[in-house]
């Protein structure tokens, strides 16, 4: 009887223990549901593994609770452990994919950046092609219009009354004779004013080219006089152009007196040739201060 | 040899009763002072997620965190150093959520605005090549 008792009395005790700690509060049945899960959860287990701990032991302290108040209270703290747990791994992964949008953006910006670089280039590509076009039509038409200032000018050499037509380095060389000129005077004749619009004629449809007009005379006389009147009939011969419409800074006038003297002085024949007038037509790219014989 | 161990025995008795009262003394005042440092903690951390904008991203948890800390100081005043220990843990707890949950919203903004601005860059790619 007393050994019954003895066990029955163990018995309860027993019961009494175990009973504090059996019921489970729903509580801590949700926490052990959500624990259950979030051990399932490869991102929590990855990136939140020390909260996944921590609400395990919590979820012990509730189980072995003494009363119901200390079970909600540790099943409570568990639960609120494993949410945590939940956030920082969300944490974890939004922050993995802001870094992989960032490297997307990056890569795009550099796309963008290269494409802008291609097109520029293309552009580029585009305009030097034009320009050498461009270049080669202008260099066909300067060789077209140098063909056509050749002919006119061989046209020129026949029609304009000189004595002499000559081909230099710097363009080409009429040589009038002194009889375009009142005598001994720089009047030119009406005659002369004719014969010279050919010139100018040829002068207005070539812009480009200019002209040097030099005065020459014979070795009578002295050399101021003799330059004075060179200087001055070539003067006249640039005004009679300059009538006709050319432009005075196309136009180099010269005296050069006795200078230059392209026969013997010692007969008429001779310094009646030496008395002339001769008109360079520059080349188009021509310097007149490098044309003629008093540059 | 009996009388000895009798002897013994009622002195390790009264022994460890001393050591019983004091401890139980000693369990009050430790109460208190780990009530005061519990709720010093749930505080700092409700600042702290206030601070990190839990008010406008995690206002639930904010509020939750603010309840149990109310609770807590209740339960002090009352010398229920126990219940107060446990109300800040508690408040603790939902403070530490209130704030993780506020960084997230802002992460996912973040991510928002970047995909926004990738798309923004898809189209100017496509406008651009078009151009060519």
């Amino acid at each position: 009887m007393k050994i019954l008792s003895k066990i029955a009395f163990v018995l309860s005790l027993g019961m009494i223990a175990a009973g504090c700690a059996t019921t489970q509060s729903q509580m801590l049945k949700t926490a052990q549901q959500s624990y259950n899960q979030a051990e399932k959860n490869s991102a929590i287990t990855e990136n939140a593994s020390v909260d996944l701990y921590e609400a395990r032991k919590l979820l012990n302290r509730a189980k072995n609770a003494e009363d119901t108040e200390e079970q909600e209270h540790f099943a409570y703290l568990a639960q609120k452990r494993i949410e945590l747990a939940q956030t920082r791994a969300l944490q974890a992964e939004t922050r993995e994919e802001a870094a992989r949008l960032q490297e997307e953006q990056s890569d795009f910006s550099a796309t963008i950046r290269q494409q802008q670089i291609d097109q520029a280039r293309q552009e580029a590509q585009r305009s030097q092609q034009q320009l050498r076009a461009y270049q080669s039509e202008e260099q066909e038409r300067s060789a077209q219009r140098a063909q056509q200032a050749e002919a006119e000018l061989e046209r020129l050499r026949n029609e304009m009354a000189a004595n002499k037509t000559e081909q230099t380095k710097e363009g080409t060389v009429l040589t009038l004779s002194e009889v375009i000129f009142e005598f001994n005077k720089a009047q030119l004749k009406s005659g002369a004013e004719r014969n010279l619009e050919r010139l100018s004629d040829f002068l207005k449809e070539f812009p480009e080219r200019k002209v040097v007009v030099e005065g020459f005379t014979d070795s009578i006389g002295s050399n101021p006089y003799n330059e004075q009147l060179s200087k001055e009939r070539a003067q006249a011969v640039a005004r009679a152009l300059e009538a006709d419409g050319i432009s005075s800074d196309r136009i180099t006038a010269r005296g050069l007196g006795e200078a230059f003297p392209i026969a013997t002085n010692d007969t008429p024949a001779g310094r009646q040739q030496n008395r002339r007038v001769e008109i360079t037509i520059l080349n188009p790219e021509g310097e007149p201060e490098k044309a003629g014989r008093g540059n | 040899m009996r009388p000895k161990l009798m002897h013994k025995n009622v002195g390790l008795t009264f022994f460890l009763a001393i050591v019983f009262v004091l401890s139980a003394v000693g369990c009050a005042s430790t109460g208190e002072s780990a009530a005061r440092k519990k709720l010093g903690s749930a505080e700092s951390t409700i600042s702290q997620a206030q601070a990190n904008d839990a008010t406008q991203h995690a206002p639930l948890e904010l509020r939750m965190a603010q309840e149990k800390l109310a609770q807590a100081n209740d339960a002090f005043e009352e010398d229920e150093f126990i219940e107060a220990q446990w109300r800040a843990d508690e408040a603790l707890a939902d403070a530490k959520l209130a704030d993780a949950k506020a960084e997230t919203v802002e992460t996912r903004k973040t991510v928002e605005t970047l995909r926004k601005s990738i798309d923004d860059l898809k189209k100017q790619i496509k406008q651009q090549q078009t151009q060519q």
